[in-house]
């Protein structure tokens, strides 16, 4: 089954040239097309500035996309508002990158974790439906119940990513986006964190896009990969075939990085055309074409 | 073997909490021999950024060195003078930081800050050291070294500014390097290229790295040497390949664990 589809998308950003009156125009996403199913698990991967956070805030409509369409269960949900939003935003959450600014200091994580279900008192509608929800989560996020009480600040960065984790799911969302969720945090950490979101994948059949810049991190998390450059999808593929078999010059540098830390052997800038399309090498192995 | 340009030994740090004293890095010996890259590896806590600020002397107030030796050619840092510390800080041993935004003064230019070292580390005229700014910026792989002089911290990306904070390191020829997880902010197709330019400074410039880091992929492929810590102490060290195909620690098989899956 269908979660979401993104056609063509696209969004553009004006910045001030330096040293002009003139604006010039970013294409911050630049026709990318993706269908997530339900289980998925999709890696995007790219470096700063591919665009791959502007995509997510696409997504999750922090931000309307200049062109294209999006498709969420079905329904065409480029341009909703009102009820629908907020029933779309109920249904895909969000985990951020810095686990450090992403909670309410002033909350408790009773509080943090509660807020969402307070708000769309749809499901949890009494006191203790709510409490139990919330001790469910808890015992999910492998936390104990006694630190409902306490605040952000009281947690190491790994705890307050479970708390993040917890909160995201409180509404059972359909689709579930970490954008760099784990890059802030040391490497047994990261293992803690990416262990308990393939647990969790597993018990609760999330369907999930997780964003990062390194390849290694979502290689047993993630079943497919779209690797992204410059604004544009330039190779999508089952993470197998991804790690096997890259296609794409960058692909191949970002692998390079990533494993073995060196810079590959033919580093730097790949030209894309505007009118590049992802071409089918079976499998279901997708690499953008070089004219 | 060559002679190692730096000998820590037996350096104990602790700091003072509610009247007692609470021991941070416990008994720490370990050697940096002379034109190699050493790694100290372990998690956030462990007390490696200790260990590598304890060098300098650049421990926060309240952190107290108890104990120990650090000799570097021939002299104990840690019972110099602050007066007789200030040509070695900088000077002959210098250092990068994690977060390359937060080293740089924001109301200085990068050209500015960088000159501010060799006005102070050494006797080139004012000619000499621009020439060198453009040396530096080239060496670090900064393009466009004219433009990147007259520049401010926040003008440049993460990346550029962490080459710029390296340029800043080597301003003054220094024998040794600390580099405080000098890649931890940055994505892995730049964390590629920092790494791959330190490993060409370590030739060309013949100096030493005190890699001080959490990811042991990174140590595997460019540190000659490594020490692991946990909880203040040193558990293992060695060359880094004996090391990572043979670890005796059960800590150090975590941490290798960690990084494979993770």
């Amino acid at each position: 089954m269908m979660i979401l589809e993104l056609k063509n998308v696209s969004k553009k950003f004006w910045t001030p040239k330096r040293g002009s009156q003139n604006k010039s125009v970013v294409w911050a996403v630049n026709d990318v097309s993706l269908v997530i199913e339900k289980g998925d698990s999709i890696g995007l991967v790219g470096e700063s500035g591919c665009g791959k956070t502007t995509l997510a805030r696409v997504i999750l409509k922090l931000l309307n996309p200049t062109a294209g369409k999006m498709f969420f269960n079905g329904e065409d949900a480029t341009k909703i508002s009102g009820e629908r939003l907020r029933n779309y935003r109920r249904n895909v959450q969000m985990v951020f990158q810095d686990p450090y600014s992403s909670l309410d200091p002033r909350y408790t994580i009773r509080s943090i974790i509660k807020e969402g279900m307070v708000l769309a008192q749809n499901k949890y509608k009494t006191p203790q439906d709510k409490e139990l929800r919330i001790q469910e989560l808890m015992q999910a996020v492998h936390l104990k119940s006694e630190m409902l009480n306490r605040y952000p600040h009281e947690f190491s960065g790994g705890e307050r990513q479970r708390i993040a984790i917890a909160r995201a799911l409180a509404l059972h969302p359909r689709l579930l986006i970490l954008d760099e969720a784990v890059s802030s945090l040391d490497v047994i950490i990261q293992k803690q964190i990416m262990d308990l979101l393939v647990e969790l994948q597993r018990r609760f059949e999330l369907t999930c896009l997780f964003i990062t810049h390194n390849l290694r991190v979502v290689r047993k998390f993630s079943n497919k990969i779209a690797v992204m450059y410059k604004g544009r999808i330039v190779e999508l593929a089952p993470t197998q075939e991804i790690f096997n078999n890259p296609l794409h010059p960058y692909t191949r540098e970002l692998l390079a990085a990533a494993i073995e830390y060196k810079t590959a052997k033919t580093p730097g800038e790949f030209e894309i055309a505007n009118s590049a399309q992802l071409i089918d090498r079976g499998e279901g192995h997708y690499v953008i074409d070089k004219s | 073997m060559n002679s190692p340009l730096l000998i820590v030994r037996d350096t104990t740090v602790s700091v003072s909490e509610a009247g007692k004293r609470k021991t941070l890095i416990d008994k720490v010996s370990f050697q940096i021999p002379a034109l190699s890259i050493m790694a100290l590896v372990g998690e956030s806590g462990s007390g490696k950024t200790t260990t590598g600020f304890s060098i300098l002397r650049l421990l926060a107030t309240g952190l107290e060195v108890d104990s120990g030796t650090v000799i570097f050619e021939g002299k104990n840092l840690l019972s110099l003078s602050e007066d007789q510390m200030r040509p070695i800080r900088g000077g002959k041993i210098s250092m990068v930081f994690q977060e390359p935004l937060n080293a740089f003064n924001p109301v200085f230019t990068i050209g500015y800050q960088v000159d501010e070292v060799m006005r102070f580390h050494t006797k080139l005229s004012r000619p000499q050291r621009q020439e060198r700014i453009l040396e530096l910026f080239n060496l670090v792989g900064l393009s466009d070294p004219r433009r990147m002089a007259g520049s401010y911290p926040h003008q440049l990306s993460g990346g550029m500014r962490q080459r710029a904070m390296i340029a800043q390191a080597i301003a003054a020829n220094p024998k040794l390097i600390i580099a405080d997880e000098p890649t931890s902010n940055l994505d892995v197709t730049l964390q590629a290229r920092i790494i791959e330019l330190f490993q060409k400074l370590k030739d060309e410039l013949s100096l030493s790295i005190l890699l001080i880091t959490h990811d042991l992929g990174m140590v595997g492929h460019v540190a000659d040497e490594m020490a692991v810590m946990s909880r203040g102490k040193i558990i293992e060290c060695g060359p880094t390949k004996e090391v990572l195909n043979n670890p005796r620690e059960e800590y150090t098989k975590q941490l290798m664990n960690a990084f494979e899956v993770s």
